[in-house]
């Protein structure tokens, strides 16, 4: 794994809600490969990570789940409730407004340097 | 993959600790996505679930138990709280099974803190002293008379012999009583009712007695010094500081006076030295002290004050019984006519271990009690179970939609848990509040000293919270349990083909429920029918209207025959005499007697009363033969005995009038045979008796046969005569009737408890049946209505509802009979003089049952009966 986890532990609600935003459902091992995929193989989410941030958005109301029956066995998929919905653009648009003011201290740190 | 592959990988994820549902089948389906991913890329399922497995737990998967604790105790929380929610409002849905269930609760449990706090009171005596495993009193079994009696005393040269003697003895002290209630004298005052005792140092120092002013040193250091209680000290110096005060005591024309050196606390009311006005004390001096005053010279062959000793920590008890023993014998000089023994201090009060001593705890009745406390609990955990079950056939629907939903079975034994902690919280509060107003009541009537305090008392916080916490459980676990256990499509298909919940169940209990209430109630009247022939029967003397003037011995010493020449021709007295020991003592002295020319060796102890030649006229005794002490033979002072019934019986005499007869040193014949009379209470049979006439100032108490009429007015002139003649001490009388009815207390206090117990059983039961007839007629509705409409009759619908439970109470009679028959029998044995018992009594407790349990549900059986089918069937 490339990226910190310190950095990946602050964003990691922002990717789940960003990616529930852009697929609509989609359950858990989905999540990991899918952000492996966007990610070039860069960023590779675990299940001790991803599972307590999927339950503290589910407990929250952010997210709701609906389970099926798959080749023998349940999955749970989440889905962004209403107030995800919210949630998530507020969440995207506040990340693009930090990237973008994270680029301005750090560009202008390395022109001193 | 195919299932069983699937099933693997669960079992896996289980084994490594992800067991909670949610997770678990996350856990599963992530880690199957993963082996699926990895057969795509050609890997046998085996090494594929290998490396997933391997992997997951590289990156924490099964570590994330301990992650998971907070949420997961929201998740409880949030559990907790709809179980707390439902359960309030199956409690205001159910209004009357709630109330009934929470008033059967706390009466059961009232009476169940009630005798778990008497328990806790009798069992707390005498634990309180330090070493309490090393300390013991000595006490002596007596060989002397033909039973073996056994005597909480040794002789006053025990104490410095084995104290010196016996290396395994640490601390030793007699308790010896030097005088009590003589004239007490200060500051022109005079005092009675004390106990001044001889002991040694080592007294204080076994006992922990504390001092509240001056040195506890000190008396034994100063010859008349003397130590005395908080309370005699209030009571004799009131606010004044009695350290340096003097006072003096008056004996046999003596006076001793003593200087006060200090105060100790008062012994606490739990400890033997307060069960027995004999083995208390409030008054101490030296040893030394003790010995100057003329009366109490020890000797070895007079065993007549209580010693206390420690001993070192592993001495056996054996080895010092055994050397105690050689030890009297070797200073006596010969064979002596008794031995000794150690009883533990702590056992002094309820005599577990039955060590021949009369206790005054009975640790039979205390398990009595115990069984009855345990009893009234369980017999309402019944009626929550029963009312609970039954009610649940109306809550089906709530259980068949929690299972659908996922409930697991733990789940529901919890909920139904919470409901019944809940209950019994509730309960126990009300009980504390009841049981506060009632200790109060309790310590006054029965000389008691409980206390309910929660907040400094451990042991009391400790019981309530038990108690609940086994309410709860013995009430919530066997509900949750059936009900977990329905199958949820049977529970949601329609109620009216579910059956009733746990039928048989739910019956045995009712029966078991009754049995108890009925054999409680047999046995109320087996204990009444008791006391009611103990009030009635013939005593053979007649106990109404005699009056005892208690002189004590050392008035009657001095002023005993003018009192009696004083008060005998008082109007209003009809007959009068001077006498040894009363009637109501409950004991009387013995001596040692032998018939015609019997030796010395030979002689017998029996039971001696010293009489007058009035007593036969006072006490309206009969005569059988012979004649009584008469004026008119001078030699019947000195040479008479009139012996009783079972004296002649004893000694199988065929002629009594004229035998010899030696009792002590006095030798004489037998001038007359009373008939038997109860000399004693009736837990004992009639004993032989011989009674003589003593020089006149020998006697301590004066028998009167007072007149019915102005017996205000007698008593006053009574007074005014005593006064007249004993000025130094209290006009002291009591009536034989009072004293006689002493003997039963604890008989009456027994009868009392037992029949509040069984009312109490009773009701509980009632309260049962009522909530299960509520029950059975709501369920029964249709088929009432059914069999209204094809013509039955209020009365046959009444008999068909009352016939369930009188079965039921008929079975449980059947139960109850033998065991009250039996414990009833046991408890009769405790009397030499008893009733029979007889199946009327059995009748009676069953009518009383059927008949309460009738009349508590007949309200709503005839409103059953007499509900309109329009109403029931209107569904259909």
């Amino acid at each position: 794994m490339i990226t910190s986890n310190e950095l990946l532990r602050g964003t990691l609600r922002t990717i789940v809600l960003k990616l529930l935003y852009e697929y609509g459902r989609m359950y858990g091992y989905e999540i990991t490969q899918r952000v492996k995929e966007l990610s070039g193989g860069e960023i590779q989410l675990t299940f001790g990570a991803l599972y307590p941030t999927l339950h503290k958005l589910e407990k929250e109301g952010v997210l709701t789940t609906t389970s099926e029956v798959v080749d023998h066995r349940s999955r749970k998929y989440y889905e962004l409730t209403k107030v995800g919905e919210a949630t998530a653009s507020t969440k995207i648009e506040e990340y693009f407004a930090f990237i973008g003011n994270m680029d301005k201290i750090m560009s202008a740190q390395s022109k001193i340097a | 993959m195919k299932r069983e592959q699937v099933l693997a990988i669960r079992r896996e994820v289980r084994k490594r600790g992800l067991n909670f549902t949610y997770v678990e089948d996350e856990a599963v389906d992530f880690i199957s996505c993963q082996i699926e991913e990895l057969l795509t890329q050609g890997h046998s399922f085996e090494s594929a679930f290998q490396e997933a497995f391997q992997q997951a737990a590289e990156e924490g998967m099964f570590n994330l138990k301990t992650k998971l604790i907070t949420p997961k105790s929201i998740y409880t929380m949030d559990m907790l709280s709809n179980y707390l929610k439902v359960a309030f409002r199956n409690f205001s849905k159910y209004k009357a099974n709630s109330a009934i269930n929470l008033l059967g609760l706390v009466l059961s449990l009232t009476a169940s803190i009630i005798i778990g706090l008497y328990l806790k009171y009798e069992y707390s005596f005498d634990k309180e002293f330090p070493e309490l495993d090393r300390l013991y009193r000595v006490n002596s079994i007596s060989n002397l008379s033909q039973n073996t009696s056994y005597l909480n005393a040794v002789s006053g040269m025990l104490v410095p012999v084995i104290d010196s003697e016996i290396p395994e003895v640490e601390l030793a002290s007699d308790l010896a009583i030097i005088i009590s209630n003589q004239p007490l004298k200060t500051n022109g005052s005079v005092f009675f009712d004390y106990r001044l005792s001889g002991v040694s140092e080592d007294f204080i120092e076994m006992f922990n007695l504390k001092e509240v002013k001056g040195s506890l040193k000190a008396p034994f250091q100063t010859l008349n010094g003397i130590a005395i209680s908080e309370s005699q000290a209030l009571k004799i110096f009131g606010e004044e500081d009695p350290i340096g005060q003097s006072f003096s005591i008056e004996q046999n024309q003596k006076v001793y006076s003593f200087l006060v050196q200090a105060v100790f606390q008062d012994i606490p009311a739990n400890t033997h030295f307060m069960d027995d006005k004999w083995n208390g004390f409030d008054m101490l001096v030296s040893m030394e002290t003790a010995r100057s005053i003329p009366s109490n010279q020890p000797s070895w062959t007079s065993i007549n004050s209580p010693a206390y000793v420690r001993l070192a920590p592993g001495a056996s008890e054996e080895t010092v019984n055994a050397k105690m023993n050689e030890l009297v014998v070797k200073h006596h000089g010969k064979e002596i006519w008794y031995e000794h023994y150690l009883q533990p201090v702590s056992d002094i009060h309820l005599n577990t271990r039955e060590d021949g001593i009369s206790s005054v705890g009975n640790v039979q009745q205390l398990k009595l009690f115990g069984l009855i406390g345990v009893i009234i609990l369980v017999i309402a955990c019944i009626n929550y179970v029963n009312l609970t079950t039954a009610q649940a056939s109306v809550r089906l629907k709530e259980v068949g939609v929690r299972k659908v939903i996922g409930a697991r079975r733990r789940q529901f034994v919890m909920q139904f848990l919470v409901e019944a902690a809940l209950m019994s919280l509730m309960g126990l509060l009300i009980s504390a509040v009841l049981v506060s107003v009632l200790i109060p009541l309790l310590n006054g009537n029965f000389g008691l000293h409980l206390s309910l305090d929660l907040s400094s008392d451990w042991q009391n916080l400790a019981g309530f919270v038990g108690l609940m916490l086994l309410v709860s459980l013995l009430c919530g676990t066997y509900p949750g349990w059936y009900l977990s256990r329905l199958r949820a499509n049977v529970l949601l298909r329609s109620s009216s083909s579910v059956k009733s919940a746990g039928g048989i169940f739910r019956k045995i209990l009712v029966v078991l429920q009754y049995a108890t209430s009925i054999t409680l109630i047999v046995a109320t009247l087996i204990i009444g029918h008791q006391m009611n022939f103990l009030s009635k029967k013939d005593l053979g003397f007649e106990k109404e209207q005699v009056v005892y003037l208690k002189m004590g011995w050392q008035a009657g010493y001095k002023y005993g025959e003018l009192l009696f020449n004083e008060v005998s021709t008082e109007s209003g007295v009809l007959a009068a005499s001077l006498t040894s020991n009363t009637l109501g003592d409950g004991s009387l002295s013995g001596n040692g007697i032998s018939v015609g020319e019997a030796e010395v060796e030979k002689r017998e102890m029996h039971q001696v009363l010293a009489v007058d030649n009035g007593y036969l006229a006072a006490l309206g005794l009969e005569l059988k033969e012979g004649r009584w002490f008469s004026e008119d033979f001078a030699s019947d002072r000195k040479e008479g005995f009139v012996v009783n019934e079972a004296f002649v019986k004893h000694f199988n005499l065929e002629n009594p009038i004229g035998t010899k007869l030696a009792r002590n040193s006095q030798n004489g014949t037998i001038i007359g045979v009373v008939k038997d009379f109860h000399f004693k209470s009736m837990h004992t049979a009639i004993e032989p008796l011989v009674m003589f006439e003593d020089d006149r100032d020998r006697y301590w108490n004066i028998a009167l046969r007072i007149s019915p009429e102005n017996m205000g007015n007698t008593l006053e002139r009574l007074e005014t005569a005593w006064a007249g003649v004993v000025p130094d001490f209290p006009f002291t009388y009591e009536f034989l009737d009072d004293q006689i009815d002493q003997y039963y207390k604890s008989d009456r206090d027994f009868a009392l408890v037992f029949q509040v117990f069984a009312g109490l059983a009773i009701v509980v039961s009632c309260l049962g049946l009522i909530g299960l007839v509520a029950f059975t007629t709501r369920r029964r509705a249709k088929e009432i209505g059914v069999r209204k409409v094809l013509g039955a009759s209020v009365g046959t619908i009444l008999q068909l509802l009352s016939l369930d439970y009188v079965k039921l109470i008929l079975l449980a009679a059947l139960l109850a009979i033998p065991v009250a028959y039996y414990a009833m029998s046991q408890w009769l044995e405790n009397f030499e003089y008893r009733v029979n018992i007889h199946a009327g009594v059995f009748v009676l407790g069953l009518l009383i049952t059927i008949v309460l349990s009738w009349i508590s549900v007949s309200y709503l059986s005839v409103k059953a009966a007499k509900s309109n089918p329009v109403d029931s069937l209107r569904t259909e």
